[in-house]
């Protein structure tokens, strides 16, 4: 939110592209729910990997960010590969919970429903986020379809991030 | 750009479109293989659960079968064995004169064997308490701590507030038992001087609540690295009740057995 607000601000004031603080987003992003799963996953997976997974993005995102693709370039790779990772780690949950044979309803849990709405955003956005500068270059209205399927998918994992909490509430009470 | 990169977006956006639907067929598939998954364990669990309980049920009652055995076996052979001796002993000792040293004999031979008799009658009573099935589960309660009320330093209330409740020999046993173990926990290590038990009827179940002015719940559980206490809950898990233990208490040891009065356990 203070990232998007950043970046708004920025184009307001400066007229300059806000990539750079998308490059941000993507990092923070990635901590935040990595940090997620590890707490979802405690016991399941070993503490190594998520080291190698905070630290190993991390110097991935420096090197991106420094050498290879530099701040003002759309960080189609990187956006890529936090996919990869988060989807992994959904189908990571799912495995434990099929194996666990604990939860009975897992349509009443905030997990559940956190995790679904991870698994349809980002398989629907791998591929536009792994050649996303490839179809910036495309002509108008193929580029507003792209962006207006990446909106709806946006969308749909809010709704079910809403539907999570309501769970998470429920829970609680 | 052309036409045909237009082309290849527009396989993108179908793409993205189909890999969003195979996700959520998949998302679909684990929840109901994990509901069908779940409910197969609980079933088997269930399963489980219910044949640990009649192995349970079983052992009890082959433990109670075998406690009747060794007391019938002991009143009907020892019993009857030192009550013919007596009697000879006593027909001796009617033959000598009162003054001799064999008169004095035969008179400390006769006291113990009476002794003899009386122990015989307390184990094989205690095996067997059949007051339980001629007076009821309070009448054996109270005739269970007839001595410790007589000798040791410690008072022990025995009351119901349902006179008249019916039991089934199961459950009537399975209390007396309970309750002469938390009994023996608390005189053996305990230090109290107070013990309170009610039964009481609540619903469709029986409750008996315990409770001693003692050391607390580890002091109950000194017995034998808490044997005592594992006994009591299997008795209690036999008969599908509860054993609640407050161990918020500050001072002494309070016990809440709760057993559901099956109909069909209900005699009369």
């Amino acid at each position: 939110m203070g990232i998007s607000l950043a970046a708004e601000l920025w184009v307001r004031t400066c007229g300059d592209s806000n990539i750079p603080f998308y490059h941000l987003y993507i990092l923070v992003e990635y901590l935040f729910l990595l940090k997620i799963f590890q707490i979802l996953l405690t016991h399941y997976v070993k503490n190594s990997v998520w080291k190698n997974l905070n630290f190993g993005f991390i110097v991935i995102w420096i090197f991106n960010v420094l050498l290879y693709q530099g701040w003002h370039a759309y960080p189609d790779y990187i956006h890529a590969l936090e996919a990869f990772i988060i989807l992994v780690l959904v189908l990571t949950w799912f495995t434990k919970m099929l194996k666990e044979k604990v939860v009975k309803n897992p349509e009443k849990t905030f997990e559940f429903w956190m995790c679904s709405g991870q698994m349809l955003f980002f398989s629907g956005n791998f591929l536009l986020f792994l050649f996303s500068n490839f179809l910036l270059s495309a002509d108008d209205p193929v580029y507003m379809a792209v962006w207006i399927i990446h909106l709806i998918l946006n969308l749909m994992l809010y709704s079910i991030y809403t539907i999570a909490i309501i769970w998470v509430k429920r829970t609680i009470k | 750009m052309g036409e045909e990169n237009n082309q290849i977006v527009l396989i993108f956006v179908i793409s993205a479109a189909f890999v969003v639907l195979l996700a959520v067929l998949l998302i679909l598939f684990v929840v109901i293989y994990n509901k069908r998954i779940v409910t197969q364990e609980n079933r088997l669990q269930k399963l489980e659960n219910e044949r640990q309980q009649l192995l349970l049920k079983a052992t009890i009652e082959g433990q109670e079968r075998e406690r009747s055995r060794l007391a019938k076996d002991l009143h009907d052979s020892i019993g009857a064995l030192l009550s013919g001796l007596s009697l000879n002993l006593k027909f001796q000792k009617s033959k000598e004169d009162t003054n001799s040293k064999q008169f004095a004999f035969l008179e400390d031979a006769c006291q113990l064997v009476q002794e003899g008799i009386e122990n015989v009658r307390k184990v094989s009573h205690n095996l067997l308490p059949s007051t339980l099935e001629d007076f009821g589960l309070i009448s054996a309660m109270e005739e269970s701590v007839a001595f410790v009320n007589q000798y040791e330093n410690l008072q022990i209330m025995i009351k119901c507030e349902h006179p008249k409740m019916a039991l089934s020999n199961t459950i009537a046993l399975g209390l007396l038992r309970v309750f002469q173990e938390l009994i023996q926990n608390t005189i053996k290590h305990a230090e109290a001087t107070k013990v309170n038990a009610i039964i009481s009827c609540e619903a469709d179940d029986i409750v008996l609540t315990y409770n001693d002015n003692g050391v607390g719940f580890n002091g109950h559980l000194k017995d034998s690295k808490g044997i005592g206490m594992k006994n009591i809950q299997s008795r209690i898990q036999a008969l599908d009740g509860i054993f609640d233990i407050d161990y918020t208490a500050p001072k002494g040891f309070n016990a809440r057995i709760k057993v559901p009065l099956k109909t069909e356990s209900i005699i009369g």
